[in-house]
C-alpha cells in the first residue's frame, strides 16, 4: 500500500512545484479533496497522495496551465458534465468520434439533432472500447443502453464502467466504485473504466475544438 | 459565481419589507429589507438582502449583496456576492461569497469559501476556510484547514487552525499599548497550528509542530517543532525552534 502513496514533500521535490501552487490548485479543485490522505508520522500528521494519480494530474496541470486558465482547467477535471451540445456533423468534423461509431449509436438510439455532453460521452466511450477491441458490437449496444438509462444517476460523481464475462456471457454495469467487488473464479474482469478519465479526455478534445 | 435574477427579470420580482416583528415564508424577491426582528421560514433568493436588527432564515439564502447590522442566522447555507456584516453572522452549512467583510463575529458550521475575506473580530469555522485573500485582525478558530493565496492575520486573541497553507502567510502579533498596573486578558494573541506550509512565511507568536516553506521567517514568541525551508531562513532570538533543515 505504501508504495502507492507519495508524501507531499516528495511530490514537491519530484515535480518542482511549490507549496503555494499546490494549495492554489487545491483551492481551485484541480486536485480532488479525497486525494489528500492524512497519516500520522514522526513529525505529527503528514499528507500523502495516491502516487500515480497525483503525478499524472500535476503533469497535466503543468503542461496545460499556459493554455488554459485555472478555472478552465478545473472544469476539465471536474466530473460534472460540460455544457456544450454538438451536432452530428461537428462531432465528425472535429474528430471527436468516428462516423462508424456515431452510426452505431444512431442505430441504437435513433437520429437526433443535438448531442448533449452525456450523449457524446457515451459515444466517445463506445468508440474507445470498440477500437481497443475489448468490446464487441453487441456489448456496445448494452453499453449505450446502460449509459443512456443510468448515467444520469452517477453524474457529478466519479463512477466506473465495468464489464465482466463468465462462460461467454457478458455483464455490463455502472457503479460508483468497483473497488470492493468480488466474484467467483469463473468471472473475468474485461473492462474497468473510470468515467472521470474519459470525461477529462473528452473535455480536452472539445476544448481543442473551441480553440480552432 | 452565478447569480440568478438578472436585471431584466428582477424588475418583475417584488420586494419584501419587514419592519418591527414579522415573519415570511421566503421565496424569490428583488430586495429584502428587514428592520427589526424577523424569521423567514424557507429559502430566500434575492438581489439584495439588508438587515438591521435580527434575521433568521430557516432555509438557504442566496443573494447578490448582503448587508447586516445586527444579528443574522442562516440555517441551510449562504451564498452571496458581496457580504458585509457588522455584528454577528451564524451559518449552518457552507458560506460562499466573492467578498466578505466582517466587523464582529462569524460562525460557520461548514466550509467558508471566498475570494476576499476581510475581518475584524472573531471567526469560527468547523470545516475549511479558503480564499484568495484572507485578512483578519482578531482571533480565529478553524477546525480543518485555512488555505489562501495571501493570508494575513493580526492576532488579537487566542487562535487555532489545524493546517495553514498557501502562497504568502503572515501572522503577526497585535501592537498593544500596555496599561500600567492593568492586566488585560485576551489582548495578547497567539496562534496554534499543526502545520503551516507556504511559499513566503512570516510568523510571530505562533506555536506549530511543522513549518515548511521557501522563505521562512520565525519571529518572536514562536515555538516551532520543525522547520523546513528552501531558500532563506531567519529566526528571531526570541523564538524557540526545535530543528531546522534546508531541503
Amino acid at each position: 500500500m505504501d508504495d502507492d502513496l507519495i508524501s507531499k514533500k516528495e511530490l514537491l521535490e519530484i515535480t518542482g512545484i511549490s507549496y503555494g501552487q499546490l494549495y492554489r490548485w487545491k483551492r481551485k479543485s484541480l486536485i480532488p479533496e479525497d486525494w489528500f490522505i492524512r497519516k500520522s508520522s514522526y513529525t505529527g500528521q503528514e499528507t500523502f497522495f495516491p502516487r500515480h494519480k497525483i503525478l499524472a494530474r500535476v503533469d497535466k496541470i503543468i503542461n496545460m496551465k499556459d493554455d488554459l486558465s485555472l478555472d478552465e482547467l478545473a472544469d476539465v477535471f471536474s466530473p460534472n458534465a460540460g455544457e456544450t451540445s454538438l451536432r452530428s456533423i461537428e462531432l465528425i468534423e472535429c474528430n471527436i468520434v468516428s462516423s462508424l461509431t456515431l452510426d452505431l449509436y444512431v442505430e441504437i438510439q435513433g437520429q437526433q439533432d443535438d448531442f448533449t455532453f452525456d450523449n457524446i460521452l457515451c459515444i466517445y466511450i463506445l468508440e474507445k472500447l470498440l477500437k481497443s477491441g475489448e468490446l464487441s458490437r453487441d456489448e456496445g449496444l448494452m453499453l449505450v443502453r446502460t449509459m443512456e438509462e443510468h448515467y444520469g444517476k452517477l453524474a457529478g460523481k466519479n463512477g466506473e464502467l465495468v464489464l465482466i464475462r463468465k462462460m461467454g456471457v457478458s455483464v455490463l454495469f455502472l457503479t460508483e466504485s468497483a473497488d470492493q467487488m468480488y466474484f467467483d473464479k469463473g468471472v473475468k474482469w474485461v473492462i474497468r473504466l473510470p468515467l472521470a478519465s474519459s470525461i477529462e479526455e473528452l473535455k480536452l478534445k472539445m476544448n481543442e475544438r473551441e480553440e480552432e | 459565481m452565478k447569480m440568478s435574477g438578472s436585471r431584466s427579470d428582477s424588475t418583475q420580482l417584488k420586494d419584501l419589507r419587514i419592519t418591527g416583528n414579522g415573519s415570511s415564508g421566503g421565496g424569490q424577491y428583488d430586495k429584502v429589507k428587514i428592520m427589526g426582528d424577523s424569521i423567514i421560514h424557507g429559502d430566500v433568493e434575492c438581489t439584495l438582502f439588508k438587515c438591521t436588527g435580527t434575521a433568521s432564515v430557516e432555509g438557504a439564502l442566496k443573494s447578490g449583496s448582503i448587508g447586516c447590522q445586527g444579528n443574522m442566522k442562516v440555517h441551510q447555507g449562504l451564498q452571496g456576492e458581496e457580504i458585509s456584516i457588522q455584528g454577528e453572522l451564524d451559518v449552518i452549512g457552507d458560506l460562499s461569497a466573492q467578498t466578505l467583510k466582517v466587523n464582529g463575529e462569524i460562525r460557520v458550521e461548514g466550509n467558508l469559501n471566498v475570494e476576499k475575506l476581510k475581518g475584524q473580530g472573531a471567526l469560527y469555522i468547523s470545516g475549511d476556510c479558503q480564499g484568495e485573500e484572507v485578512i483578519i485582525r482578531g482571533s480565529l478558530d478553524i477546525a480543518n484547514m485555512l488555505n489562501g493565496e495571501v493570508i494575513e492575520i493580526k492576532l488579537y486573541g487566542p487562535s487555532r487552525a489545524r493546517e495553514i497553507g498557501g502562497g504568502k502567510i503572515t501572522i503577526t502579533k497585535a501592537i498593544t499599548i500596555p496599561f500600567i498596573g492593568k492586566y488585560s486578558p485576551g489582548a495578547y494573541g497567539a496562534m496554534q497550528a499543526d502545520s503551516i506550509e507556504g511559499d513566503e512565511i512570516h510568523l510571530e507568536n505562533t506555536k506549530a509542530a511543522v513549518v515548511r516553506g521557501r522563505n521562512v521567517t520565525i519571529g518572536s514568541g514562536c515555538e516551532i517543532g520543525f522547520v523546513e525551508y528552501k531558500n532563506e531562513y531567519k529566526q528571531d532570538h526570541g523564538a524557540i525552534v526545535g530543528q531546522y533543515n534546508r531541503i
